[in-house]
């Protein structure tokens, strides 16, 4: 019986336990990032898989796959699926306000608040208090500086707290 | 803020899907074959399974050893990051299928082993079926299954001598003409053999199964120590656990106690489900027990036991998806296993 093999050199061995590392360095870190700013879990799985499917990729060269540049490649990806949302979204207008009306019901004061925040300041809290970021990270990945990103966090921190007391007066 | 956190909600089993999912991403390629130099890497990594281990199962563990390279950084890393408690940190069987393998652990406790006495021999005899791919120069692939049957002599003294009647490999299922033409064309023929071996030592200074003495019997320190020596190899890290559990309890050699441990331990493998409730194996019926890789190459590791006794009657490895002429649903690996008492040996 003939074995006739698929050869892998030694530069893909080396490719592959690079990747492997990465992953598991990295895995569970993206998954929670991605699941915190996708609808359900199947979105994040899908979002995921395409971050490590980039990253396997582009780990051809020697760049090395560290955490941060992986948040970066999420950040990326989830962009990306972000502006496809909000276009199927305008096509189903409709539908998507009625999946509003029927999230917000279910949400807390707080996520409440958290959507009514601007972006960025939304983004660094996410960051800094789910993700667990430190500032310095938090500027590379969005590419600012680490001072602009303390800035933010405080001005985010006291609109937080703005918001949540005008909403308890209301509930 | 924290606990305002959607993450907070995310189960094992979620994350072990994307887990799963997104280290699958490297497996674009289906069951690739591999040359001799690797199977004899894979040898010095798997010493004791090496024996049993025939093409159908090399070639779906070509990626075992270039990631078993990484298995200790892996290992490092998830431990140092503290991703890893080990066994248990990433949620377990499904209720059903953990109530069976605990109920088959129960009675393999209690139902005792056959006895073997001095100058007796446990006898194993086992039906395996394995997959063959073949590529030519030409780039035509051809693949079809195997069948080769074992008789293994297991002296009452394990370091005396072990004696292994093999058949050979003579190739029994066809999936289309052509595979049976070039099987015909190659003059594939099989080639029994009858060994002799001290220890069980067949090929070369590797045991055919590891000291059974060394594993521990508490199950959830027995999968951790399964995790700590399979992770980094196979498709999944879970899947592998599996996996090991097949092989170890596929030797026929597996005392009662550490049977009732692995079952237990499978039990805590996150994926495991009940997939068959009637599984037929050479004319057994048992339950068969398995987990689906999540990987684009996604088989089905299938463990079958009879519940009412306790035993294993052999395993199962079925492609979810088709394999060149090889339809999806096929068991392109399976042993059905018999263990009894001889006086004698050939």
């Amino acid at each position: 019986m003939s074995f006739q093999t698929v050869r892998k050199d030694r530069a893909d061995l080396e490719r592959e336990k690079r990747f492997l590392v990465a992953h598991a360095a990295a895995h569970d870190r993206i998954y929670r990032y991605l699941r915190r700013r996708t609808e359900n879990a199947a979105t994040a799985e899908d979002l995921c898989s395409e971050v490590f499917r980039i990253a396997w990729e582009k780990s051809t060269d020697s760049a090395s796959l560290t955490v941060m540049i992986l948040f970066g490649v999420a950040r990326n990806v989830l962009r990306n699926h972000e502006r496809s949302a909000v276009r199927s979204a305008k096509l189903l207008g409709e539908l998507r306000s009625e999946r509003h009306a029927e999230a917000s019901a279910r949400d807390s004061p707080l996520h409440e608040a958290l959507l009514r925040l601007d972006a960025d300041e939304r983004e660094v809290l996410l960051l800094t208090y789910w993700d667990g970021l430190t500032s310095k990270e938090i500027s590379d990945l969005l590419d600012t500086s680490a001072t602009a990103i303390r800035m933010r966090l405080h001005r985010a921190r006291k609109a937080l707290s703005r918001l949540i007391q005008t909403e308890g007066a209301e509930l | 803020m924290a606990s305002a956190d959607p993450a907070a909600r995310i189960t094992d089993h979620e994350m072990a899907r994307s887990r799963d999912r997104s280290c699958g991403v490297t497996q674009s390629v289906p069951l690739p074959v591999r040359d001799a130099e690797e199977i004899s890497a894979v040898r010095m990594l798997e010493p004791w399974a090496a024996a049993v281990k025939l093409s159908g199962r090399r070639s779906r563990r070509a990626r075992a050893w270039l990631t078993a390279a990484a298995a200790a950084a892996v290992v490092a890393t998830l431990i140092g990051g503290d991703v890893v408690g080990l066994a248990g940190w990433r949620g377990g069987a499904t209720a059903q299928a953990s109530d069976v393998l605990n109920s088959a652990a129960h009675t393999a406790i209690t139902t005792s082993d056959p006895v073997v006495s001095r100058g007796q021999y446990l006898r194993i005899k086992s039906t395996n079926v394995w997959m063959t791919a073949s590529v030519e120069a030409d780039g035509a692939s051809y693949q079809w299954l195997d069948t080769e049957k074992f008789d293994m002599y297991v002296p009452f003294d394990r370091s005396g001598e072990w004696v292994w009647r093999r058949s050979g490999r003579v190739p029994t299922t066809f999936f289309d003409p052509k595979a049976k033409e070039y099987v015909r064309e190659q003059n594939v023929q099989a080639h029994p053999e009858l060994l002799r071996a001290p220890r069980g030592e067949f090929y070369g200074p590797q045991a055919f199964a590891p000291d059974m003495t060394l594993l521990p019997r508490d199950p959830y320190r027995l999968l951790n120590s399964i995790y700590k020596q399979t992770l980094g190899k196979g498709q999944s890290v879970d899947g592998e656990a599996l996996v090991f559990i097949a092989d170890l309890l596929r030797t026929g050699v597996v005392p009662a106690d550490l049977r009732a441990a692995l079952y237990k331990a499978a039990a805590m493998i996150p994926g495991v489900t009940i997939t068959e409730g009637q599984a037929n194996l050479a004319g057994r019926t048992g339950v068969a027990i398995g987990r689906t890789e999540a990987s684009a190459a996604g088989q089905r590791q299938e463990i079958i036991i009879d519940p009412k006794t306790g035993q294993l009657i052999g395993e199962r490895e079925v492609l979810t998806q088709a394999y060149g002429v090889i339809p999806a649903g096929t068991a392109v690996g399976w042993t059905a296993i018999e263990t009894s008492v001889s006086g004698t040996a050939p």
